[in-house]
């Protein structure tokens, strides 16, 4: 007998494995509605990358220390000394980076096929909830090379929360450890990206597809038709849609190979508490929210600016009609699209805003408000 | 025509509260009141204990290393200061947060303002706003000789 069917066998006489099996059977060969298709495989990438962050942060934590003093030093030392120390940290930025970016794009995909209206609401409220601890993953784990573009993003940005009325000052004292960006802040923010969010994200994905698997897929027919799919119509996960899966996986993997190489990240120099240097901004991903609160006063726009993520959230709570195409629903696609432009216009505005860009033989300096000045031409 | 099962439907809506109910509830506050006691301790724990950094209250500058029309930011464990000495030999002394986002402002020796880099504010030589978001203007430190040296009470 083959050491496998030994341990089969003995595996066999301790628990009910035929009942493991079929379950996992069942899994595998679920009918999927018959338009799930390409845009469907954000999701699977989605995992990949959570697994790609945890794997590369463990493999970062064995050379990185969190301290003010060497925080800085050891990530240079891991990215010019460790073998492979670029790679590895070039897969946890990028890796960061394409997170964001596909969340939203898969977000995008549920919003216009209608997938987050009943019975999966808090499906979409589970999967928002996932959005913001990955952007809080992302805010904490930005100050952790301890370089100044981090330690003054990271302080304009816990000022914003302390000017939240009545509980912000307490809030960014104990965000911060204490009344500036310091080692206490590097400690807190250690804690959160390598402890408790870790573990926050992994219960909240594993909810997230355990609920997926329980409901299905969500079909484009109105809320209430077609709910499961018939044996005809309907296409098994396995090998159908899991084949999609491996076609997207390497070109995915060699896009995230191709970034760390051609542009890999870089640290700059050392945080210095003492000055703050020009034209300091947060990642991409809050650049809407950062140029959207230069335009309206502080208090107002952090008011306003906490609406569209509330929106966001109980946004299967608004949108109540039983029509799933976007097609049926032009109101709340609209509305959708709109929000999506008006924040990327924002974005660009936040890139642009004071910097110096040559066009057409002219350079064109953008104030803080994204508006262009020419600055003088050849 | 009543349904067969509405009679015993009230008597669930209301039942009496036997020892089993109450031994619930019991549990319920003992759990409530053991989650209270632990999260009170951890709660307080999270608020910051003060920094370990140094604790002076005031910070020394030799006068004569700040040549007139110029100014200087210094550290004073994690507070930063200005420090202005103006044309005419006069120093002042400001906080060199600025109000709106916490930044680092700096002295402009040619446009004798100060600059916060991050979004544009600008204040006069005196601290107070001239433009920008800055909701208010500079804290101003008290300042004087001590002993040859120019001593900053922060």
């Amino acid at each position: 007998m083959s050491a496998t069917a030994r341990a089969r066998r003995w595996l066999e006489a301790r628990y009910p494995m035929p009942a493991i099996r079929s379950a996992f059977a069942k899994q595998k060969e679920k009918l999927l509605p018959p338009h799930v298709g390409w845009p469907h495989t954000m999701g699977g990438m989605l995992i990949f990358l959570t697994v790609n962050q945890i794997l590369t942060g463990i493999l970062l934590m064995v050379y990185y220390r969190p301290t003010t003093e060497e925080a800085y030093e050891s990530v240079r030392f891991l990215m010019s000394r460790a073998s492979f120390g670029w790679l590895i940290r070039g897969l946890h930025a990028w890796g960061a980076h394409l997170m964001i970016a596909v969340l939203v794009l898969h977000m995008l995909r549920v919003f216009w096929m209608g997938a987050f209206k009943k019975p999966r609401e808090l499906t979409w409220v589970g999967g928002v909830v996932i959005f913001f601890v990955t952007l809080t993953f992302g805010f904490t784990g930005y100050l952790l090379p301890w370089n100044q573009l981090a330690y003054w993003a990271t302080t304009v940005g816990t000022e914003v929360t302390a000017s939240i009325p009545q509980i912000g000052a307490a809030l960014g004292t104990l965000v911060r450890g204490g009344d500036a960006v310091g080692q206490e802040t590097l400690s807190r923010f250690y804690v959160l990206h390598v402890v408790v969010l870790p573990w926050v994200l992994t219960f909240l994905v594993i909810v997230h597809i355990v609920m997926i698997r329980m409901q299905g897929l969500a079909p484009l027919a109105p809320v209430g038709e077609q709910e499961v799919p018939t044996p005809e119509e309907g296409v098994p996960f396995a090998p159908h849609h899991l084949s999609r899966e491996l076609v997207v996986f390497p070109l995915f993997f060699a896009t995230l190979i191709a970034l760390v190489i051609l542009f890999p990240p870089e640290i700059g120099e050392k945080a210095n508490p003492l000055v703050t240097p020009e034209g300091i901004k947060p990642e991409w991903y809050f650049l809407p929210t950062y140029q959207f609160l230069k335009y309206l006063p502080k208090q107002l726009g952090l008011a306003l600016s906490a609406l569209p993520p509330l929106i966001f959230l109980l946004w299967p709570f608004l949108d109540r009609s039983r029509w799933r195409r976007a097609s049926r629903r032009r109101v709340s696609v609209a509305i959708g699209l709109a929000a999506l432009a008006f924040s990327i216009l924002l974005g660009v505005l936040g890139h642009l805003s004071e910097s110096e860009i040559e066009l057409f033989g002219r350079t064109w300096s953008f104030d803080m408000y994204g508006m262009p000045h020419a600055a003088g031409g050849q | 025509m009543e349904h067969p099962e509405a009679g015993r439907g009230e008597d669930r809506a209301e039942p009496e509260p036997d020892r089993r109910d109450l031994l619930e509830r019991v549990l319920a506050l003992g759990a409530a009141v053991w989650s209270a006691g632990v999260a009170i301790p951890a709660g307080m724990y999270l608020w910051p204990a003060g920094s370990s950094g140094p604790t002076k209250k005031y910070l020394e500058l030799d006068p004569e290393s700040l040549p007139p029309g110029s100014g200087r930011v210094l550290g004073s464990g994690g507070k930063p200061v200005l420090v202005l000495r103006s044309k005419d030999g006069e120093f002042r002394a400001f906080s060199a947060v600025c109000p709106h986002l916490g930044c680092i402002v700096h002295w402009d020796a040619a446009q004798g303002r100060i600059l916060c880099p991050c979004h544009a504010g600008v204040f006069a030589a005196d601290g107070s706003v001239v433009s920008g978001p800055p909701p208010r203007a500079l804290p101003a430190y008290p300042s004087r000789i001590v002993a040859g040296l120019l001593r900053i009470e922060t």
